[in-house]
């Protein structure tokens, strides 16, 4: 159960922020960022992997994140950023050398076309498939993505016109956005 | 045409559905492992080392204070007046709520010299069962301190600055657990806490090739060496060109570059972005080993983000800069390698190798990095029996690489190549015969075995087919329950007439003579299966704890063995590794880091060596005689072998 702390934001209204306990925040949004990490990296092992690691940091830096108006934000910022990484490693490598060894991949029972959006996701450039899968598959708020990946809404929105138009073309769909 | 948003709202709800079990956090890991820590302070050119080893579980981390350039240099222990260290409480901080009860052990506090009001750089990684943050500071562009902190435990590490004669500087912490996640750099990721990021050094992490982690600071040039054309995507051959260019500069030659990692090539604050005129604290690492040992690192941190988004204009640049010979190498324990004659093929990249009995075939293998998915050559030689001379042999019909799967029955070796040709090779008589191409998905991923007379073959999906020499026909097979589709590690271990597969946390037994699949036991969601040899092994693969190990016995029953199997993914061979009790381990048998040989036998017994002649990385194979010989292709050697006992208790 969430305390509350109030103040006083510049505008003058008063402000509610959540004050958070660590595992409130482990158990309120663990689920939650493996799905995001899964479409992100395609494995829910790694996913799983990466939520524990990201949740790692937030653990010892908890002095201080606690402090954050938005440790959920700052998690998934961690998060998603460590997804994109190694996705982009791993993709690199794949592409540039070595051998092409495919690797073991949790079963995931995804429709067809599901899969079809996740791979399309992941193989947009590392920013615009965060704002993807942010705001096209969690359905968060432009501001809300923003605040996530820690960058200006109108970055947002630009990585997600790309997105949306790199998804488009990769799946061979139509967009009326 | 389907519309993007049904398709995503679909994907969405899917999504939405997925399980995702109930995973305790754990902050600290439930079991410490030996603490053997070794701080090497490698310097290059006069290929000095000092090494200090602790055997304590409380003293994690030794300090090195040495002038990197001096040809005496000496190692200084915590104790010694020339070391800088200090033991301090771990910089973490307490959660307001504990899952799980950390270690509270207090530590005394002594002063720091150099305290860490600014770090430079924070990276972080697991090693040993540990978790461990560096802090790295920096002063007048060298490193100048670390902060090694794990468990309740905090070091400082300090160091003299290095010479302008060097360009980059080591160093080496050695676990018996090396699971790292290394190379996480996590500037971007923490900048929060810190203001300040502004360095012309670069500290790097990786994963050399025997098993060792380093972190690397480069003093970059100061003009940018390369510079990348604009575009969404970064150029990574551009990069890579560019890094061999520089490289053939220094006399090393592109089939030298082993491995090249690249981490987070993305712009972490883009143009426009409410933060953009904020330092970047994006690091961009590339990570380059050689098979002569130097690690050429390069780093692009002023205007990477151009790779993702191009709205400044700026194009991104790349700046290099490289360890010397060395720096990232462990020396050689002993010389166990007699070097064969050579091939007489030409320089390639990641030749098929295999075992024919006492004979060893070679073939096929890359002309490039762009071309080693598939192999582009064909030409190959056999090692005759004795071990004294490559034969000739006719070219294989189609482009063969490293990592196919084949199976050899005692006269012919048949092998499915990556573009799914089924083929055979006769030693006898040097002919190569086309066969009927297997169904489902013949690759890489296939596994295979020839069992009483016949060859059993399961793709990566799981479909399970046997070949029958003499009718020269695939039939299909019943395809198991028990082991998941779409894995494709699948890794094949036969037992008298029993086809035994593992993949991933599935195993599937097939009785060749009744021609039925076997009841497997139970397998716990969170473990894994993998066969290392001729044994199958069940264990947690956990990123922070390792667990006991259990291993398939002949009634099919897996029976704790005590010992733990850690796990993880990188290294130079780019697939699995496994670490069992503080080994590299193949993940099919003999494998090679760094031109280290290990292996794990089921007569528990071990094979560490040193330096073979080809300094290679290739997967060595084995003869029926048990020679252990190692080629690249064109340089060839055989081990000697030394053996030890195992880490297995029977």
């Amino acid at each position: 159960m969430h305390m509350a702390a109030e103040s006083v934001d510049p505008g003058g209204e008063v402000f509610v922020a959540p004050v958070w306990t660590f595992d409130e925040l482990y158990r309120r949004e663990y689920a939650g960022i493996v799905r995001l990490l899964v479409v992100l990296t395609g494995r829910r092992d790694v996913a799983e992997e990466l939520t524990q690691d990201a949740f790692l940091v937030v653990h010892r830096r908890w002095a201080t994140v606690s402090t954050y108006e938005r440790p959920d934000a700052f998690v998934r910022r961690i998060a998603t950023n460590r997804a994109v990484s190694v996705a982009r490693r791993k993709s690199t490598e794949a592409r540039l050398m070595l051998r092409l060894r495919r690797e073991p991949v949790q079963e995931m029972p995804w429709t067809t076309s599901t899969c079809e959006i996740w791979d399309a996701i992941r193989a947009l450039p590392a920013r615009q498939a965060q704002v993807a899968a942010l705001v096209l598959i969690e359905d968060r708020s432009i501001q809300d993505a923003a605040e996530i990946l820690d960058c200006g809404q109108e970055t947002v929105k630009t990585h997600l016109r790309r997105a949306r138009a790199g998804l488009t073309s990769k799946i061979g769909a139509t967009s009326h956005a | 045409m389907p519309d993007l948003d049904d398709l995503l709202n679909h994907a969405s709800d899917e999504l939405a559905t997925m399980p995702v079990p109930d995973r305790p956090f754990v902050p600290r890991p439930r079991r410490v492992g030996p603490a053997l820590v070794v701080v090497a302070l490698l310097a290059g050119a006069g290929g000095l080392t000092a090494v200090v080893r602790s055997q304590s579980t409380s003293d994690h981390v030794l300090v090195a204070n040495t002038p990197i350039t001096t040809a005496t240099s000496t190692v200084q222990t915590s104790n010694d007046s020339a070391a800088t260290a200090v033991t301090e409480p771990p910089v973490t901080a307490t959660p307001q709520t504990s899952v799980t009860p950390a270690s509270t052990t207090p530590v005394p506090t002594t002063s720091d010299p150099l305290p860490f009001t600014q770090p430079q750089q924070v990276i972080s990684g697991a090693t040993g069962g540990l978790g461990w943050t560096l802090d790295v500071s920096t002063e007048e562009g060298s490193i100048r301190c670390l902060r090694f902190t794990a468990e309740a435990t905090s070091r400082t590490l300090c160091l003299t600055p290095h010479s302008d004669e060097l360009a980059g500087m080591s160093f080496v912490v050695r676990t018996p657990h090396l699971m790292a996640a290394i190379g996480q750099a996590l500037p971007s990721e923490i900048k929060g806490p810190i203001t300040e990021a502004r360095s012309t050094v670069t500290p790097v992490t990786g994963l050399t090739t025997d098993g060792t982690m380093f972190m690397a600071a480069v003093t970059l040039a100061t003009d940018p060496i390369v510079r990348l054309p604009s575009g969404e995507e970064c150029d990574y051959a551009g990069i890579l060109d560019a890094i061999e260019a520089a490289g053939a500069a220094e006399g090393y030659q592109p089939t030298h570059l082993l491995n090249v990692a690249i981490d987070h090539c993305r712009g972490d604050i883009a143009a426009g972005s409410s933060r953009a005129a904020e330092p970047s604290a994006a690091q961009t690492a590339f990570r380059i080993f050689t098979r002569s040992g130097t690690t050429w690192l390069a780093s692009a941190a002023d205007h990477m983000n151009s790779c993702l988004d191009t709205e400044s204009g700026t194009p991104p640049c790349v700046k290099l800069g490289y360890s010397k010979p060395a720096a990232t190498g462990t020396p050689a324990t002993a010389d166990l390698w007699v070097a064969l004659p050579n091939t007489g093929l030409s320089e390639r990249i990641l030749p098929l190798v295999a075992a024919m009995g006492d004979e060893v075939l070679v073939v096929g293998g890359a002309s490039g990095w762009d071309r080693v998915a598939t192999g582009n050559l064909r030409d190959g030689r056999v090692l005759n029996t004795t071990g004294t001379a490559w034969q000739p042999i006719p070219d294989a019909p189609v482009a063969l690489t490293t990592g196919l799967p084949s199976a050899w029955t005692g006269t012919d070796l048949f092998l499915i190549a990556a573009t799914g040709e089924f083929l055979s090779f006769t030693p006898s008589s040097k002919t190569w015969t086309t066969l009927p191409r297997m169904r489902g998905n013949p690759g890489i991923g296939t596994a295979m075995a020839w069992i009483g007379g016949e060859l059993y073959a399961m793709d990566y999906v799981g479909q399970t087919f046997t070949y029958s020499p003499t009718q020269k026909t695939w039939l299909s097979l019943e395809s198991p329950t028990t082991i998941q589709a779409d894995h494709s590690a699948l890794k094949s271990v036969v037992r008298g007439s029993n086809w035994i597969l593992s993949g991933g946390s599935t195993l599937a037994i097939f009785d060749t003579i009744a021609s039925v699949w076997l009841p497997v036991p139970n397998i716990p969601s969170d473990s894994m299966v993998v066969a290392i040899g001729q044994d199958v092994l069940l264990t947690t693969v956990d990123f922070q704890h390792p667990a006991p190990t259990s291993r398939l016995n002949d009634a099919n029953q897996f029976v704790p063995t005590g010992d733990t199997v850690d796990f993880l993914w990188g290294g130079n061979s780019a697939t699995y590794l496994w670490v069992v009790d503080g080994h590299w381990v193949g993940d099919s048998g003999p494998a090679m880091t760094n031109g280290r040989a290990i292996q794990y036998r089921s007569s528990d017994t071990w094979i560490s060596t040193g330096m073979p002649t080809t300094s290679g990385v290739d997967v060595p194979v084995q003869t029926a005689s048990g020679q252990l010989i190692t080629t690249d292709g064109v340089r060839a050697s055989r081990l000697k072998g030394v053996e030890g006992p195992g880490p297995f208790a029977h």
